[in-house]
């Protein structure tokens, strides 16, 4: 569904590679988890993968058409991004924020149709937030603000999913269930899903495969079992850890 | 007021214009001579030349207010700053030092256009220079905006002081004239160019409206969204600019006009911007017009420069919008 060959990236002005000669696969349906410590890399794989910025070389392909020579419109069809810290100035309340998801679908003159009011409901439902429907966006919690966020993505009807460190800033409550709703959009709604994050239990309890970085190169791509190596780890993070087992199956790494 | 965010906005606007021409007549009767509204609607005040330079005078004060309320708008929403307005981001500053150029190079007497095309260029070059001179991310970015705006408003200041400083007289008298900011606008053909601006600026942006609202949530979220956010954030203040320019070129530097008016709207009416942009040109412009009467009539015969009106309303408005921002971002709202 995504393939990814050999992206390279440098910043304007600079020499070093942010992003060096990275190439992975997602397929449809998969829950991908990129990991690893601060100044690998994450973010910037994911502003190209989502399409903002373009890389010095490589390609990204999504349904074997290059992303950064799709339209708009069919860009944002196809994947729904979340980035981190987002906000507004101004008072929107939450409907208007999940309704921004269906921007590029709506006739420039006409109001919104039958399929677009239906959208936006379904995902403030699956989100769990049509109760804050008149709510300004601004007078929600942390966890309330991302699932609308999330909402606003579902609300474009994507078979990708791609999240920058959604549970940043979350306490543990709200990051279970913000999990539970990823997993199950991805069981229920065979959501492709790409999550950017650092941390590294909180993706091998819920993903099903994960991509190592450092230093702007993958240094793992695998099972969460696979990448779950104590020496691996410890080496990438420059810390002692140990695997340990959760009763009833499941590990994590525990650092020593 | 969140029941008034549910109309319809086709309705509030047409509501909106019927209010237009009320208030253009109640202006009209203003001033150092009082017209009885009933002589006025007879047509039997016999006051023909004061009605018809008052009307121009309301008609120049309708322009200039709308563009700026309709440029505050885009400004505060694609720069993400709810101080946002021409002024104070230094743009009316600028626009103010190219028509200051063109009167004092004897631009305006080739062409009247000169002024106002002078003052965009001149819009625009400062408006890049306070954009480059803002560096950082989110709200750093944001209040960089306005130091940046400060900064390039004063060099605007000094430059024009010192344009002054080495005019003749009769171009002196010219410059300090305008300079004091006031709807006595003379030329009809300006006036009908700076009008046409207005609606056709003020009808693209609606146009874009929907596009303009994802733009709040900064232009990396607007571009996932499927929008081309960079070249709709070159548009929009694109126009806002030429808007500004227009405005500047009628009536010297007003103040704050653009940053009232918005917020006022957006407290009653919500933050769509399809329905802000035609409403801030015409509450602005109503705005401007009320004010200018004000400042002609409460020390009659004497008149006060209408910009002296909209500060005096303008800079309190700011302070309490600051203190309310400060308040909000100390207390971790508007962050997820």
């Amino acid at each position: 569904m995504i393939s990814v060959d050999n992206i390279v990236c440098r910043y304007p002005g600079s020499a070093r590679e942010v992003v060096s000669g990275i190439s992975f696969r997602v397929d449809g349906g998969e829950f991908v988890s990129l990991i690893g410590p601060n100044g690998a890399g994450k973010t910037t794989v994911f502003r190209i993968l989502g399409g903002y910025l373009s890389p010095s070389s490589g390609s990204v392909k999504i349904k074997d058409r290059n992303i950064f020579e799709m339209h708009g419109k069919q860009r944002s069809a196809l994947l729904g991004v979340v980035p981190q810290n987002i906000f507004t100035p101004l008072p929107y309340t939450v409907r208007q924020i999940v309704e921004m998801g269906r921007v590029s679908r709506l006739p420039r003159f006409g109001v919104q149709s039958r399929q677009d009011r239906r959208a936006v409901s379904d995902a403030m439902m699956e989100m769990n937030v049509e109760q804050y429907s008149g709510t300004l966006f601004s007078n929600l919690s942390g966890g309330e603000k991302q699932r609308v966020m999330l909402a606003m993505a579902l609300a474009q009807e994507p078979e990708i999913l791609l999240l920058d460190e959604p549970t940043a800033h979350l306490d543990i409550g709200h990051v279970s269930k913000l999990m539970e709703i990823l997993c199950r959009l991805n069981g229920k709604r065979k959501l492709t899903i790409i999550l950017i994050t650092h941390d590294i239990n909180l993706s091998a309890r819920y993903s099903s495969r994960m991509i190592l970085m450092k230093d702007g190169r993958i240094m793992k791509d695998g099972s969460t079992e696979s990448v779950l190596d104590p020496e691996l780890i410890g080496a990438i993070y420059g810390c002692n850890v140990r695997k340990c087992r959760i009763d009833g199956g499941g590990e994590y790494v525990a650092i020593l | 007021m969140r029941e008034m965010a549910k109309i319809n906005t086709g309705l509030l606007v047409c509501v909106s214009i019927v209010f237009l021409p009320v208030v253009f007549g109640i202006c009209l009767c203003f001033g150092t001579i009082f017209i009885n509204p009933i002589d006025l609607l007879n047509g039997s005040s016999g006051m023909g030349v004061i009605v018809e330079l008052r009307s121009q005078r309301l008609l120049a004060g309708f322009i200039v207010g709308g563009t700026l309320a309709v440029s505050g708008t885009a400004y505060q929403a694609v720069l993400r700053n709810p101080l946002a307005e021409p002024f104070i981001l230094g743009i009316s500053g600028g626009a103010g030092l190219g028509a200051a150029i063109s009167i004092a190079l004897g631009l305006t007497t080739i062409s009247f256009l000169f002024l106002p095309f002078v003052s965009f260029i001149s819009a625009i070059l400062i408006l890049s220079m306070v954009l480059l001179m803002a560096r950082g991310v989110g709200s750093e970015y944001s209040n960089n905006i306005m130091l940046s705006g400060v900064v390039a408003g004063t060099l605007c200041s000094s430059m024009l002081m010192f344009i002054i400083s080495v005019l003749d007289n009769h171009k002196l008298n010219s410059v300090t004239w305008w300079m004091l900011g006031n709807l006595e606008q003379g030329n009809l053909a300006l006036l009908v160019s700076a009008g046409t601006a207005a609606v056709a600026g003020t009808a693209v942006l609606f146009f874009y409206g929907r596009e303009v609202n994802t733009l709040t949530l900064g232009d990396e979220v607007a571009f996932y969204l499927g929008i081309n956010s960079k070249m709709l954030l070159l548009l929009v203040l694109g126009i806002a600019s030429l808007l500004t320019a227009a405005a500047v070129s009628i009536s010297g530097i007003i103040g704050f006009v653009g940053l009232v008016v918005p917020h006022i709207l957006r407290r009653m009416f919500g933050a769509d911007h399809r329905r802000l942009f035609p409403l801030s040109l015409l509450y602005g412009g109503m705005f401007l017009m009320v004010c200018d009467t004000f400042a002609r009539t409460v020390m009659s015969p004497r008149e006060i420069p209408v910009g002296v009106i909209t500060s005096l309303i303008g800079g309190p408005f700011f302070i309490w919008l600051l203190n309310r921002r400060v308040a909000r971002i100390g207390s971790g709202e508007d962050r997820v």
